[in-house]
């Protein structure tokens, strides 16, 4: 037996017959997979569905259990147990697979021995999906940084059946919230090989309109469990120091991010009592895993919440996140190490503190070119950018030359440094003409930088409005080779790039 | 979302697949549809039954206007 694809099955009987219909209609041989359905004791006609079907497919299992457990874990688990699979796909009774998924995601598996292989998601009714993942095409070794697999946590992949149980890898029952992201990181960080498949629609994720119904209120040490357990892992694991550093840094990224956790602290969603709880559990988590030191790794905006959650006033930490989103110029303090710090100060009764934080996340920037000249041998670019957080530093402009399709760069100085939020750049276009393999288009974008602190914009969608459209500058001659450049603006964006050409001069 | 119509003799099917269950028939070409952006060859229409829940239902490109 190829694959086993287990369904947990409770209250289904609506959209079941499109999730069993898929399977039905799979290009893999019958007598090559079998469907494990678990009923969880629904109480709609699932079983009677599931029985339907029975009688059409001689390779769906019904496993029918005596009491409800309350989530998909010990269903999935049960299929676990019973599969006779090589490989094991968890299927949920809402969605529906692509007609050759089955047979792509096993041959893969198969010829990358992988230990997880999943493929591409497709939303259905507005579901959003992770897509990340799937942009660089088939990734038959996949990095679980490298290549965003954080942002992938869904049970919905494809596993080795021996891989699960040799390494004894089971949905936890305790983990109400965030099930699936323990089991699954728990295969990634242990697995061997994990491919990911970008050539197929294979995975449809749908929405049926009664998602919320899911966000009930949870005990934040019920909702903390998966977490903890995550971290746990990740550091008892046989991870090398500095793969394991970044790692957890990812993955923190993807948890204040992604979790309900800053909802739950900072919106009025929650009384006071039930921020306390949770208040009082993110303590707890950042004191057991998140390391000072790991703190200024992760996005700058998760960490006044860190630091100031470590205190465990709740008060203030409400405090702080208001005040925070309405820093100026003037509470800036110093940039350091790509950090922008501002002064937070307030005396009240309920709650005071004066104290710096991280304010990256409130900085916005204004760019404009305000003139662009393409004349035989060089470009000049004139223009001025703004920060709202940096109006009084010493900022630092270089134009960057990107080749569109090998991403080299090629950086440019101010040519006149000394005014503040002016750039002028005056470009000899050999710069980038020293490579023929490197014709085709270049982006432009202007870099300001401070100590460590890089804010990257495109140019050219806001400039002078005489600026319309640039001649074709040919011949330019460049290590013995001769090439003609073409300025113009980007469909869509309207940003400026340049189009390369090399010339054949035997013509 | 747009809005486009049916050619002749349309069916719709509850997946992005012509071996899929059949949702709806249209006989007569100009039946206005709603549909969303889904794979390549196809739209999906987001059904939404009388109680607020949504089915599945998609309509081939090929097969309307």
């Amino acid at each position: 037996m190829k694959v086993t694809i287990a369904i947990p099955i409770y209250n289904a009987a609506r959209h079941l017959n499109v999730t069993l219909d898929s399977l039905m209609n799979q290009t893999m041989d019958k007598a090559d997979f079998e469907i494990i359905c678990v009923n969880d004791r629904s109480t709609d006609r699932s079983k009677e569905v599931i029985n339907e079907y029975k009688k059409k497919m001689s390779n769906l299992i019904l496993i029918d259990r005596e009491e409800n457990s309350g989530g998909p874990m010990i269903p999935r688990n049960d299929a676990i147990e019973a599969a006779k699979g090589e490989y094991i796909l968890f299927l949920d009774n809402d969605d529906f697979i692509g007609e050759e998924a089955l047979e792509r995601l096993y041959n893969a598996a198969i010829e990358n021995n992988s230990d997880v292989i999943f493929g591409k998601y497709v939303g259905v009714n507005g579901r959003v999906v992770p897509q990340s993942m799937f942009k660089k095409g088939n990734r038959y070794n996949a990095d679980i940084i490298e290549d965003n697999l954080v942002y992938s946590l869904a049970p919905h992949k494809m596993f080795n059946v021996n891989f699960i149980k040799d390494n004894g890898f089971r949905f936890h029952p305790k983990a109400v919230v965030g099930e699936d992201q323990l089991f699954v990181m728990q295969c990634y960080i242990t697995a061997k090989v994990i491919t990911v498949l970008s050539d197929y629609d294979y995975y449809f994720v749908v929405a049926r309109g009664n998602e919320n119904l899911s966000l009930k209120y949870f005990p934040a040490n019920e909702f903390f469990f998966s977490f903890n357990r995550i971290m746990e892992f990740l550091e008892a694991s046989s991870l090398n120091t500095m793969y394991k550093r970044e790692l957890k840094i990812a993955f923190l990224n993807r948890f204040f991010h992604a979790s309900r956790l800053k909802g739950h602290l900072l919106s009025g969603l929650l009384n006071k009592e039930q921020k306390k709880d949770w208040l009082n559990e993110t303590k707890i988590f950042i004191d057991n895993h998140i390391e000072d030191t790991i703190i200024p790794s992760l996005h700058a905006r998760f960490q006044y919440i860190i630091n100031t959650a470590k205190e465990n006033n709740v008060d203030k930490l409400l405090a702080i996140h208001k005040h925070i989103n309405s820093v100026t110029s003037n509470d800036v303090t110093k940039v350091e190490n790509g950090l922008i710090y501002a002064r937070l100060r307030k005396i009240s009764k309920e709650v005071a503190y004066d104290e710096e934080h991280v304010v990256n996340q409130s900085n916005t920037s204004n760019i404009f070119i305000n003139d662009m000249e393409f004349d035989e041998h060089h470009f000049t670019i004139n223009g001025q950018m703004t920060q709202s957080l940096l109006v009084n530093q010493e900022i630092e402009y270089t134009l960057q030359l990107v080749h569109r399709q090998t991403g080299l760069e090629v950086y440019h100085k101010n040519q006149f440094p000394g005014l503040r939020s002016k750039f002028t750049f005056v470009v000899d276009y050999t710069e980038i003409l020293f490579n023929e393999e490197l014709v085709g288009a270049w982006d432009l974008f202007v870099v300001a930088t401070i100590n460590g602190y890089e804010k990257k914009r495109r140019i050219g969608s806001t400039r002078s409005p005489y600026l319309r459209e640039h001649v074709l500058i040919s011949p330019i001659n460049s290590f013995g080779k001769t090439y003609s450049i073409k300025p113009y603006y980007t469909k869509g964006h309207n940003n400026i790039s340049l189009e390369v050409k090399k010339i054949d001069e035997s013509k | 979302m747009k809005k486009v119509k049916t050619l002749d003799n349309v069916t719709t099917y509850a997946r992005p697949s012509v071996n899929a269950i059949k949702v709806n028939h249209y006989e007569k070409a100009g039946a206005e549809l709603k549909v969303w952006p889904s794979i390549k060859g196809w739209y999906e229409l987001r059904p939404v039954d009388f109680d607020g829940i949504m089915n599945t239902e998609f309509v081939q490109i090929k097969d309307v206007k």
